[in-house]
């Protein structure tokens, strides 16, 4: 029997090592950032609820108290990489470093992953308690994971001071105020502000254009100094491209799908949604009831036909014979070959593009950039002929893992950092390293991008519906039935009404979740305990003052949802 | 005498624990990280569950919903046409895997070996990345050599076209030999003895007579063993329609294992991805027996 304990013993000290080793295994890549940085942060988020949405709390941080003296690592996700073809994290390593100079206990880890997959990795991340503190997301991503409850209210943090900012309140810095932050929080069931914005800005209308090779322009016969302004012009340049032989546009089976149908619906239906409702929720606070506007019209059937979609749908599908052969064939990451090695004309992209795209054209060829050109009366009498306002359009930008909540000390080290990083120095600082927009007051523009800014004259639609009734509909479905009908597999009527019912499918089931005992009365409930909760802590006045508005709008968007839904 | 037929009577109860806490590691984690996946796999395809909220109950009503899914329909024919195309591939493999077999110079079957094996260390990604390159249709090497053949009207936009992307995928497995299962049929080959080749010598066996009637047969078991891996990967596998086409142009290369992997992470749509996976599941458990079926009636005949 001792020979069977010694063995015992040795399969214990097995299994120790085995599970050690799975314990190891499958976390994502991350870069560490100081030598000390321990593998996995040690406080991290063990109670990320990966079920029933929490509601939103009040913010456990002392925004302008320095972290305490304890370790702290902080992870942050986002999907730029040190791969060297942008600045954008040597900029917040940048900052990233200042950072834990002055303070030494903070350290940070960067979770690379290019947004393919990103959105993949950070779901199992959340279910698996794991997911980063801080994490960058896109405005998509951002209402999706704060309806689930798993993104930490900022609202509270923002109403608060910082201390990297003079003034009453962290929100204030922002350019626009708060007044720009309307959209985002009608965007989500707690009316709260989940992210912090980054690389953008609310009161320019940063477009992102149309990347041109003018030497192809002038073997086309087009004059490269003056490129398209209108769609009528800019119909004209692409069929006088393709007559030269040359590829006009260089598509992808990816996001150009989106980023197409984008360029041209939304361009169409500028307050479409606002005839279906009352006054008090159109107009200028209309911004406010947006997302919940488009949702209800969407279930309510409002939007399987509006009159301009039949203009909209067969321009689009007319612009597609100016892409490459095969596009549907082609990934994300061949079609700018088209353009880098001078096949393709045209390539779309943003700003955030602009330095390694320098890079790699060199002296190639010469080229610029131009916005998508405007669709006006002469090409549809619903085109609307300007771009989207950008006033209230914050939008997208770092987001923190609302498993923070359970740590004090992590929490709070976690919004002085943001509060340090949208702080001007750090954003000066920033931008200049990046070659980025920034969206705090007073922070210069770098010369390289200003070209990236619409006009302003022309920035002046609100509230556009456009496709909406294609994009909110079933992901799974819609990019592969676009393509059928860009190709001419199915006709606008079949594609219409199947991407329609796909939509209103989607959207009822999000009404009658809004309208069930988790949604807006749950919201309601939360937002008024922690306005009760800060009332008897004595919180400043602009802070309780934030709060009732947040339970009023949020009031008034379960009203204008039980009023207007008909099941 | 008694002492020692009670120590032979604990013996094997000793053994039977020694040898359960040996095997507690591997089966401890394959429950965890095989079964549980799978059973609560089967229990969400119940269930309507965006990934977070609370599950709600619909029964067999995504089942319902799969049945009407047309998206759904396009992807199992798909489904069934790479499942064709991979059965009928796999019959390169077993030729070259007896060529191989019949090379009586030990060092050029070794050199042979080599050969065969040394695609296996190239990751499928990396095939994958290089062969999406060749189909390119404006800078892609398959365009490129037609138009150098002096034939431009023969260029084709291969994985953009929706009547030639299945074949194009197919074709990616050019010269269609796996080398794992060459590995399998040679192993089997090697084992057969020495006699049964002589015997068909003296008897006058010629090389297609001993294929068919020998080496064929031979290796029966070695090709259900592969079979089921080529049923089981040609249904569930997705990985090449999801890096080169996305399923597309339109859902012309769209499998169902790619819509189960959409739905999840495009739609939020756990609850019926996982009925997907469980009907494919189901499918090819199904199509697995009948051909296991169909190989013991084959050699009961």
């Amino acid at each position: 029997m001792s020979a069977l304990r010694a063995d015992l013993r040795s399969l214990a000290t097995m299994l120790l090592l085995v599970a050690t080793l799975a314990a190891c295994g499958g976390a994502p890549a991350t870069v560490p950032d100081a030598p000390t940085a321990a593998p996995e942060a040690p406080t991290a988020a063990p109670t990320a609820a990966p079920e029933a949405p929490a509601a939103p709390t009040a913010a456990p941080e002392a925004p302008t108290a320095a972290p305490e003296a304890q370790p702290i690592t902080i992870r942050i996700m986002t999907w730029h990489g040190p791969d060297g073809n942008t600045a954008y994290y040597e900029g917040y390593k940048t900052l990233t470093d200042a950072y834990t100079a002055a303070n030494p206990n903070v350290t940070f880890e960067f979770v690379y992953q290019p947004l393919d997959g990103y959105k993949e990795l950070l779901d199992t991340q959340f279910v698996a308690g794991s997911a980063p503190e801080i994490i960058h997301m896109q405005p998509w991503m951002i209402n999706e994971y704060a309806n689930k409850g798993v993104l930490h209210n900022l609202n509270n943090a923002y109403n608060s001071t910082s201390p990297y900012v003079d003034g009453p309140a962290w929100i204030a810095s922002f350019a626009g105020g708060e007044d720009t932050f309307a959209g985002v929080r009608s965007s989500n069931k707690f009316g709260g502000i989940f992210f912090v914005p980054s690389d953008s800005s609310a009161v320019l209308s940063i477009g992102q254009p149309f990347y041109y090779n003018k030497d192809l322009f002038r073997q086309a016969g087009l004059d490269p100094e003056n490129p398209p302004q209108d769609w009528e012009q800019f119909r004209a340049a692409l069929a006088a491209l393709k007559d030269a032989g040359v590829i006009p546009i260089a598509a992808d089976n990816g996001r150009w799908i989106g980023w197409s149908l984008g360029q041209v619906g939304y361009q169409f239906g500028e307050r479409y949604v606002d005839q279906f409702y009352d006054a008090k929720f159109t107009g200028d606070r209309g911004l406010e009831f947006y997302w919940d506007k488009v949702y209800l019209a969407l279930a309510n059937g409002q939007l399987t036909d509006a009159e301009y979609y039949g203009d909209m749908l067969s321009l689009w599908k007319d612009y597609a014979q100016y892409w490459q052969e095969g596009w549907t064939g082609t990934s994300e990451a061949d079609a700018p070959n088209l353009f880098m090695t001078g096949q393709a004309a045209l390539l779309q992209s943003g700003f955030w593009d602009f330095q390694s795209y320098s890079a790699l054209i060199g002296d190639k060829f010469e080229w610029g950039v131009f916005p998508v050109p405007v669709i006006t009366s002469a090409t549809s009498s619903f085109g609307i002929g300007k771009y989207g306002a950008p006033a209230g359009t914050q939008d997208y930008g770092f987001t923190v893992n609302a498993a923070v909540e359970s740590d004090p000390a992590l929490a709070a080290a976690v919004i002085d950092f943001l509060q340090y990083m949208t702080s001007l120095e750090a954003q000066t600082t920033y931008v200049g390293i990046a070659k980025s927009f920034s969206p705090v007051v007073g922070v210069p523009i770098p010369d390289e991008i200003r070209g990236f800014i619409a006009p302003e004259a022309l920035a002046t639609a609100r509230e556009v519906v456009g496709p909406s009734f294609i994009e909110w509909g079933d992901g799974a479905i819609w990019p592969g039935l676009s393509q059928d009908f860009l190709l001419g597999n199915i006709d606008q009527a079949a594609y219409q009404a199947e991407v329609a019912a796909s939509s209103q499918e989607g959207a009822k089931a999000y009404v009658e979740s809004m309208l069930g005992p988790d949604g807006f009365q749950a919201s309601i409930a939360a937002a008024q305990q922690t306005l009760a909760d800060l009332q008897a802590e004595g919180a400043s006045e602009l802070m309780i003052a934030s709060q009732q508005r947040t339970v009023e709008n949020l009031q008034l968007r379960y009203e204008m949802m039980q009023t207007y839904y008909t099941p | 005498m008694a002492a020692p037929r009670a120590a032979a009577r604990r013996r094997p109860l000793d053994q039977l624990l020694l040898g359960l806490a040996f095997v507690a590691p591997a089966l401890l984690l394959n429950l965890v990280f095989d079964w549980y996946p799978m059973f609560d796999g089967i229990y969400r395809s119940f269930y309507r569950w965006d990934g977070y909220s609370t599950a709600v109950w619909v029964g067999l009503g995504n089942f319902e919903r799969l049945l009407n899914d047309t998206v759904f329909r396009t992807a199992l024919w798909n489904m069934a046409f790479f499942l064709a195309a991979a059965i009928v591939l796999m019959f390169p493999t077993i030729v070259a895997s007896v060529v191989l077999f019949r090379i009586r110079h030990q060092r050029t079957q070794f050199v042979y070996r080599v050969l065969f094996c040394i695609p296996m260390v190239v990751p499928w990604l990396v095939i994958m990345l290089m062969w999406q390159f060749m189909y390119n249709p404006q800078y892609g090497l398959f365009n490129r050599l037609i138009e150098a053949l002096g034939m431009p009207d023969l260029t084709q936009t291969w994985l953009g076209d929706p009547d030639l992307v299945k074949w194009c995928l197919v074709f990616m497995g050019f010269p269609f030999v796996t080398t794992n299962a060459a590995l399998i049929y040679l192993g089997g080959l090697k084992s057969v003895s020495e006699s049964v080749w002589e015997a068909a010598a003296l008897d006058g066996a010629g090389p297609v007579q001993t294929f068919l009637y020998l080496e064929l047969p031979l290796i029966a078991g070695q090709f259900k063993l592969n079979l089921i891996g080529t049923i089981t990967a040609a249904m569930t596998g997705y990985g090449t329609q999801l890096i080169l086409t996305k399923g597309g142009p339109g859902f012309a290369s769209m499998v169902p294992g790619l819509y189960m992997y959409f739905s999840a992470f495009k739609s939020q749509k756990y609850g019926y991805a996982a009925s997907i996976g469980l009907t494919l599941f189901l499918m090819s458990l199904v199509i697995t027996l009948l051909s296991m079926r169909f190989f013991k009636d084959t050699e009961e005949a």
